[in-house]
């Protein structure tokens, strides 16, 4: 299998392009002579193959006068010809083929999913066989870069595919000339350090979703599928799983899977009317009294929780629920663990940390109370698992080493959903980097 | 204390504790393969920076010479959220250029401190910005064809609201 690759090194597009000659004269004849041989091994190649007598061979054969020139196209017909045995299941022979197309050209499938190559284009491949040799295209090439075709293919690979054609990577690039120092200086590997710092252990994606929309460079980098999937494994942990194929990409999961949202907290408003007693003077109208209170839920992406229930507007509130160790106030702000099983979250909360972390070995005489709250996970029609809905309520009173559980009745005005609001301060500041896992 | 002697790319020679010259990997890991003796009169070129940030590196690895080491990446250790001490902050007020240079030479010397400082700040300029905010702030190009730029908003429409 040691035909044409090296030999035919220099400008076997000329004979089809023809916008390229500088040096084709001297390497004209080496061509064809490589040629030759391509020609005769391949028509013994389709003769000595049955398979070929069918289908796919009859084509070619009545075009074999007309064999492809270039190594693009050489390394196009085996690629295309792995394909036929693909699909007829001879994995074996397929992959021969696809073994030579990529010896010719390395980087033929993305090229094939491209529509058919310009001539200048293909011309100005050098049939080398050292990829440092590669000649890059020229400025022009620049200006017809392929549109970008939602319908064909996704960004990533496109992009990729223009990485590969431009011979570089793809990375940010200034809007203004400066001197200083630009971030488009950073080696690759730091720039992602720096994502991971973005992202943070809070799991921000909301930033990194924003940097992608920054330029090609970031884009690349904020598709990394090792971040996703670290992200996926902060979540989810070793409940994870692999990639089935419910979920395309880790990053597919992270989207749909049913799961917390770091960066806000959950807000319940409970209004109702209670009845009060009629007066003496008055036996007319009837007092009644509008209770409106608000609880609120701030999870963490380390498991821990902090509940609020109190009278007070959310926006003199949620600022109190930044921070994993929250002020002492009154009410006091109930702190805890919680847990994700599917679509159902499981809380506990006690009105402070040490009481339960102390409530299972200490039978100590005052009565300690933690709440159980059960919420299941719901997506609204925009806001994906912005909703939090009761499924259990029950608060365990310890006295005397004994439990007690006292569920509550889950009236449906009293325990209205949670929703979801960003807020802005939470992942406004990274205090650890996304590590790997 | 034996000192070391390192060159910046621009010729510049600094002399530094080994102590301190040693909190960057790339250093120590070269002291110790070639077995510098500690009266050697040796210079330890540093192609890769120049005077103005060896300078700071140096600045940054003396304040710091006493830290503990680096805590291993557990993430169940209890770790001090806001963690940029003010002399950090102090230190790191400098201009974006001085601070991706910061950021190379911390990477090419292997001083994991500083490379998570430099890279923390830099992290927190993104932070909470709109794309349009962040191609401002670090004078980044836009380059997506409209195609391509209204592709990557739908992909990314699940976070747009709220």
């Amino acid at each position: 299998m040691n035909h044409s690759n090296g030999e035919a090194s220099g400008s076997g597009g000329d004979v089809e392009g023809g916008d390229d000659q500088e040096d084709s004269s001297s390497s004209l004849s080496e061509d064809l002579g490589t040629l030759e041989e391509f020609r005769n091994e391949w028509k013994r190649e389709l003769e000595g193959s049955p398979l070929h007598a069918g289908k796919p061979g009859k084509e070619n054969l009545s075009s074999a006068e007309q064999i492809p020139h270039t190594v693009f196209a050489k390394a196009a017909y085996y690629f295309k010809l792995g394909v036929d045995y693909e699909e007829k299941g001879k994995m074996y022979e397929a992959i021969q083929h696809y073994k030579r197309a990529v010896q010719l050209y390395p980087d033929i499938e993305y090229h094939l999913f491209q529509p058919p190559p310009q001539p200048k284009y293909s011309g100005e491949t050098p049939l080398d066989e050292d990829d440092d040799k590669l000649v890059t295209y020229d400025v022009e090439a620049e200006d017809d870069e392929e549109e970008f075709d939602p319908e064909s293919m996704d960004l990533l690979t496109h992009l990729h595919i223009l990485s590969l054609r431009k011979q570089i990577r793809i990375s940010c690039h200034p809007r203004h000339p400066s001197n200083a120092t630009h971030i488009s200086a950073l080696p690759l590997e730091v720039l992602q350090y720096i994502l991971r710092w973005v992202v943070s252990s809070d799991l921000d994606l909301r930033s990194l979703e924003m940097c992608a929309r920054v330029c090609r460079g970031f884009y690349m980098s904020c598709r990394d599928q090792e971040l996703w999937r670290s992200a996926c494994m902060r979540v989810w942990g070793v409940k994870c799983g692999g990639l089935t194929t419910n979920y395309c990409s880790w990053r597919d999961m992270f989207i749909r899977r049913p799961r917390l949202h770091f960066g806000g907290c959950y807000i319940s408003k409970t209004t109702y009317i209670r009845h009060g007693e009629n007066s003496f003077q008055d036996q007319f109208y009837r007092p009644w009294h509008l209770v409106e209170y608000y609880r609120y839920l701030r999870f963490f992406a380390d498991g821990r929780v902090l509940m609020l229930t109190t009278p007070e507007e959310p926006v003199s509130c949620v600022g109190l629920l930044r921070r994993r160790s929250p002020p002492a106030r009154k009410p006091p702000i109930f702190t805890g663990y919680y847990r994700i099983l599917d679509t159902i979250v499981s809380i506990v909360v006690s009105p402070n940390d040490r009481s339960l972390k102390h409530s299972k070995s200490n039978s100590n005489c005052s009565p300690s109370n933690t709440f159980h709250l059960e919420l299941e996970i719901v997506s609204r029609k925009k806001a994906l698992h912005g909703q939090l809905v009761w499924r259990g309520y029950s608060v365990f009173t310890q006295r005397n080493g004994v439990e007690i559980d006292s569920p509550f009745e889950l009236i449906h005005n009293r325990f209205p959903p949670f929703y979801y609001s960003r807020v802005k301060s939470y992942t406004s500041e990274s205090t650890q980097p996304l590590y790997y896992s | 204390m034996p000192n070391i002697k390192l060159q910046s790319s621009d010729g510049e020679i600094y002399n530094v504790d080994v102590e301190i010259a040693k909190c960057s990997v790339t250093i120590k890991t070269m002291l110790e393969d070639l077995g510098m003796d500690e009266d050697e009169e040796e210079v330890v070129p540093l192609p890769n920076v120049n005077s103005a940030i060896l300078k700071k590196v140096i600045q940054w690895a003396t304040y710091h010479k006493d830290d503990p080491p680096p805590p291993e990446d557990d993430e169940n250790k209890e770790k001090r959220t806001d963690d940029i001490s003010s002399w950090d902050a102090d230190f790191l007020k400098v201009d974006q250029g001085t601070l991706f240079e910061l950021i190379l030479a911390a990477n090419y010397l292997d001083i994991k401190g500083l490379l998570d400082v430099t890279c923390k700040t830099v992290a927190n300029m993104i932070k909470g910005k709109t794309p349009e905010e962040i191609r401002k702030t670090f004078n980044i190009k836009n380059d997506f064809s409209a195609a391509e730029e209204e592709q990557v908003r739908k992909e990314n429409e699940w976070c747009e609201e709220k």
